[in-house]
């Protein structure tokens, strides 16, 4: 057998594992195992794996990623969840659909300080969901908002699946958060405008809630203040090129259990929680990252990775056809695969393939975390969906589906505007790195 | 006993990584801005130290995200298999868990051996990386035992339902 068929051999093997519920990352290190021994003898096998598991276990770039999931859960329980909300509902809570534009600018803002989608949905379900019963929303639009609005969490900095984009294709991940910054907000803002237009065409879907004079609006404002002093202190000190993301990364971490401290939010019990939540994932990402980049430095031997390239460029297809495939792949793929199982399992032929094709590292990386984004409020997987679920159960899991589906197809414009106008990712980092 | 020890042992894993190692990497990197802002000192070695303890909290993880069953995998097409198939598979996955924990037992082994032979140490501070492996070789021999637990848990529990089965 030639390398290459080896290699797509392997690839095939790797998903029937994968389709058998083996873990993604035991799979993918299994399947390069037995390729290595097969290409080249045992032993060579054992060494490349050591030599694997010391690279991407000390590898610095990864020091982020144990911080910032520390930090996030830090911030959950800090209470700026809460603080936010208070004083987005204050200023928008009158309007109709104003719970809904809360749930979006709260999700925003609360995902630039925890990164985490997951966390996102939980904390602002909990705080809105009952808000918006008690104002009659719609159920459908009250779920499917605020399911939605998680997803601005992985897009605007820092963002969990971006550290990770950035580790395996060694691109900078200052650049990489800052290119976040634009297409998260420009989405947050389309999300409201779509929200606003329906439920002034449909007023009785989502009624105004309670009325707040101005005086009372200003005087919620300082509430802002350690959220918004959290994200100054992150992507301020990446941006203005005071410390890399790692140690922003650990500068943030210290303020908000500063901030923690300081409320009396924070005790022994929490504190262990969430480093035993911080060390728990960032374990879990390990193994998939070892797994993959194994599989792929076998796969590298096996040439595949090369022919598929080849393939495509002797296809003569125009680049943005390649590019409209490979959304069409991941949203395939995101009805399958998680958030890391997408980006581990994709990454080895699809990076080099956009690279060849022109297109920057930095767009790429904000592309995939917009189709993983879309995979988190789509079926089957949709997790946030799921989460939205469980936060609000008397909801039936189709309702908050149907609820999502308009910001699914917002969405999908969103990326579709990111491939005809790359700038409005890599306007931000260039302004930075000049 | 094993079950007890077993779980003892996670829990030691899970508090050094709580209590030690991740606070310590924090403190660490704190220290680095505090002293190169401040006091224009970096510390020289703190990049490599940073990288080494990540590297021992990454392998400390494994034992808790195997005990919680954490480790990522696709339930999709399994969900829709009889209780039988489903069985199957979740055997066949321990002994992949087994052979993964074998493996990292056998490269660390190796390069424990290679370290101590060839006095492998940190560039910027006087670490020795024999430690690191055989740290290694104790995740993979706590994993082992899980996968082990694992399997004869699933094992027993298909042998009972079949026994069951008959009796119906």
């Amino acid at each position: 057998m030639s390398p290459e068929q080896i290699g797509l051999l392997a690839l095939f093997i790797l998903l029937i594992l994968i389709t058998m519920r083996i873990p993604i990352a035991i799979a993918l290190i299994a399947v390069g195992l037995a390729g290595n021994i097969y290409l080249q003898n045992f032993e060579s096998a054992i060494v490349q794996f050591q030599l694997v598991s010391w690279e991407v276990a000390s590898n610095f770039v990864l020091v982020t990623l144990p911080i910032f999931i520390w930090m996030g859960a830090l911030a959950q329980v800090s209470g700026l969840g809460r603080d936010l909300f208070e004083c987005f509902n204050r200023w928008f809570g009158r309007i109709p659909g104003g719970l809904a534009m809360t749930s979006i600018s709260c999700s925003a803002t609360f995902g630039a300080v925890t990164g985490s989608s997951v966390a996102t949905v939980t904390a602002m379900g909990k705080m809105l969901m009952p808000e918006m019963r008690r104002y009659g929303y719609n159920h459908a639009l009250a779920t499917g908002s605020i399911s939605a609005a998680g997803v601005l969490a992985i897009l605007i900095p820092p963002s969990i699946p971006l550290v990770f984009y950035a580790a395996w294709t060694e691109t900078s991940l200052g650049d990489l958060f800052i290119a976040g910054i634009i297409p998260g907000v420009l989405l947050a803002v389309m999300f409201s405008i779509y929200v606003l237009v329906r439920c002034m065409l449909k007023p009785e879907l989502a009624p105004g809630g309670q009325h707040y004079s101005l005086s009372e609006k200003v005087a919620v404002l300082p509430k802002l203040f350690p959220a918004m002093s959290l994200m100054l202190i992150v992507l301020g000190s990446i941006y203005g090129g005071y410390t890399t993301p790692t140690e922003a990364a650990s500068v943030g971490l210290a303020w908000v259990f500063l901030l923690g401290l300081i409320r009396k939010r924070i005790s022994m019990t929490i504190l262990k929680e969430s480093i035993a939540q911080s060390t728990l994932l960032s374990g879990n990402i390990f193994l998939l990252f070892l797994g993959g980049v194994f599989f792929s430095r076998f796969m590298a031997q096996t040439d595949v990775t090369e022919l598929l390239v080849e393939n495509i460029a002797t296809l003569g297809s125009s680049s943005l056809s390649v590019m409209l495939g490979l959304l069409v792949l991941y949203l395939i793929l995101g009805a399958v695969l998680d958030t890391f199982g997408m980006i581990i399992l994709t990454l080895p032929f699809v990076f080099p393939l956009v690279t060849s094709l022109g297109y920057d590292p930095v767009w790429f990386g904000i592309f995939i975390v917009m189709m993983i984004e879309l995979s988190l409020i789509t079926p089957p997987i949709g997790i946030n969906v799921f989460v939205m679920q469980r936060v609000a159960p008397e909801i039936p899991l189709m309702t908050v589906f149907k609820g999502a589906l308009p910001f699914v197809l917002i969405s999908l414009l969103m990326v579709l505007l990111l491939l005809a106008f790359p700038q409005i990712a890599l306007w931000l980092p260039a302004q930075m790195n000049t | 006993m094993f079950n007890l020890v077993l779980t003892r042992l996670v829990g030691l894993t899970t508090f050094l990584n709580t209590m030690l190692i991740l606070p310590a990497l924090v403190l660490l990197v704190l220290s680095d801005i505090f002293l190169r802002t401040f006091f224009s000192a970096p510390i020289s070695w703190a990049h490599e130290l940073s990288g080494l303890l990540l590297l021992s909290m990454f392998f400390l993880a494994i034992p808790a995200c195997v005990e919680k069953e954490e480790l990522l995998s696709v339930d999709l097409f399994f969900r829709g298999l009889s209780p039988s198939k489903q069985k199957a598979l979740r055997l066949c996955s321990h002994i992949f868990l087994l052979l993964f924990s074998l493996l990292t037992v056998w490269q660390a082994f190796l390069g424990a051996r290679d370290s101590i032979e060839y006095s492998d140490q940190a560039y910027t501070i006087d670490i020795p990386f024999w430690p690191f492996y055989v740290l290694m070789i104790f995740i993979g021999l706590i994993t082992g035992c899980q996968a082990l637990r694992l399997f004869c848990n699933c094992f027993l529990e298909s042998s009972c339902s079949a026994q069951v089965d008959s009796k119906v």
